[in-house]
């Protein structure tokens, strides 16, 4: 005769053995692991996209005839490339044999590290992008068109080192705002690519605090 | 998680909790993820308990919503790569428990969309229908006929493997 489901699930769990709960231990192992390394591959994607972005913009904007605007992108790229390779590097000597707990805290403080970092460099890369567009696009070919458009401004007589001073105290105006606010950009920037791990990182790193506080009374 | 707490709150629920993370996953890795992740949703969310039911019921309702988000997880990751894992589930997912008659059946519910399994479960814990209702979300009038559709799919599934 055909056991029923019923029969087959209660005689099924007689057995005590069945039901033995595994040991819980070391909760956060797996999470820890699985949050560096994404963010590892994140960070890395991110660097090649500077790298790959950097040759391909360096060769467009040659090709539009603006290679001042093309030699500071590349200079700017190529100095965040390096430096971030470096500071990715640095992540792997990070000790992975400690707890995930001390892991964890030393892969955040190695975070905020790089965090700072980028975002003093930000403060000069934003403007230095912005002046060598507009310097790079006043000194190319395509500066005539600038010259044309400024012939009727007021005070176009005064001129600093062949740029006019009513084009430069703008442009000096916005290189400043873009220094005063480069780390802040940076951080929107930061947030928007990173936001999600980050705030996954601080709460698992809340948890754990939870967690060992608890464990300890 | 103070051992205190998980052995007062979780252990004696431990049961509860194996046999529906067991429908949840096909290998005991995964099976011990879940399992944890299962306590420590209820560790973290213990503050949340407001006694409109029973512990048993509120471990039974979170563990479920734990064990569905993680599978959407892990379906999500592993979807690209569903070949990498298939002899992977066929070697474990018949070895979880001594008893063959219960592991054919665990094979049978694994088979089930993710919310007839919760039901089938819980009506297996002889739970009502209207905390079966309460658990799963479902209306409470058709959980009779949706218990009925599930065993008849069940014992198809089953038909033939036990005697």
């Amino acid at each position: 005769m055909e056991k029923s489901i019923e029969d087959i699930w209660k005689t099924g769990f007689l057995d005590s053995k069945a039901l033995v709960a595994p040991r819980v231990n070391d909760l956060y192992t797996r999470k820890s692991e699985h949050i560096v390394e994404k963010f590892k591959r994140m960070f890395h994607f991110n660097l090649t996209a500077i790298a790959i972005g950097g040759i391909l913009g360096f060769a467009g904007l040659l090709l539009m005839q603006l290679p001042l605007t093309a030699f500071v992108m590349a200079t700017v790229l190529a100095v965040v490339y390096i430096v971030n390779k470096r500071v990715l590097n640095g992540l792997e000597n990070v000790d992975k044999s400690q707890s995930c707990y001390a892991y964890l805290q030393a892969f955040d403080s190695w975070m905020h590290e790089q965090i700072a970092l980028n975002a003093r460099m930000a403060k000069i890369y934003y403007p230095a992008i912005f002046l060598g567009t507009v310097l790079g696009i006043w000194f190319s070919p395509h500066g005539p068109f600038l010259y044309g458009w400024l012939a009727g401004a007021p005070g176009n007589g005064w001129v600093i080192n062949g740029i006019p001073g009513v084009l430069m105290i703008p442009i000096l105006f916005m290189a400043a705002l873009l220094w005063y606010f480069g780390d802040r950009l940076y951080r929107m920037e930061l947030n928007a690519f990173y936001g999600r791990v980050l705030n996954k990182l601080d709460e698992l790193l809340a948890d754990m605090d939870k967690l060992r506080k608890d464990t300890m009374t | 998680m103070s051992s205190d707490f998980y052995t007062a709150f979780i252990l004696p629920y431990a049961g509860i909790i194996i046999k529906l993370c067991r429908a949840y996953t096909n290998t005991q890795e995964d099976f011990e993820d879940y399992y944890q992740e299962v306590c420590l949703q209820i560790w973290k969310s213990r503050n949340n308990f407001r006694k409109e039911s029973s512990w048993s019921t509120w471990v039974y309702r979170l563990s479920l919503n734990v064990c569905l988000t993680l599978l959407k997880k892990h379906k999500r990751s592993k979807e690209h790569f569903a070949s990498d894992y298939l002899p992977e589930i066929a070697v474990e997912e018949s070895q979880a428990f001594d008893n063959e008659a219960l592991n054919q059946l665990y094979q049978a519910i694994r088979q089930l969309s993710e919310i007839d399994r919760g039901v089938i479960l819980l009506y297996l814990e002889e739970k009502s229908y209207q905390e079966i209702a309460d658990i799963t979300g479902t209306n409470a009038n058709n959980i009779g006929v949706r218990i009925q559709r599930i065993k008849l799919r069940l014992r198809k599934l089953l038909d033939g493997k036990i005697n």
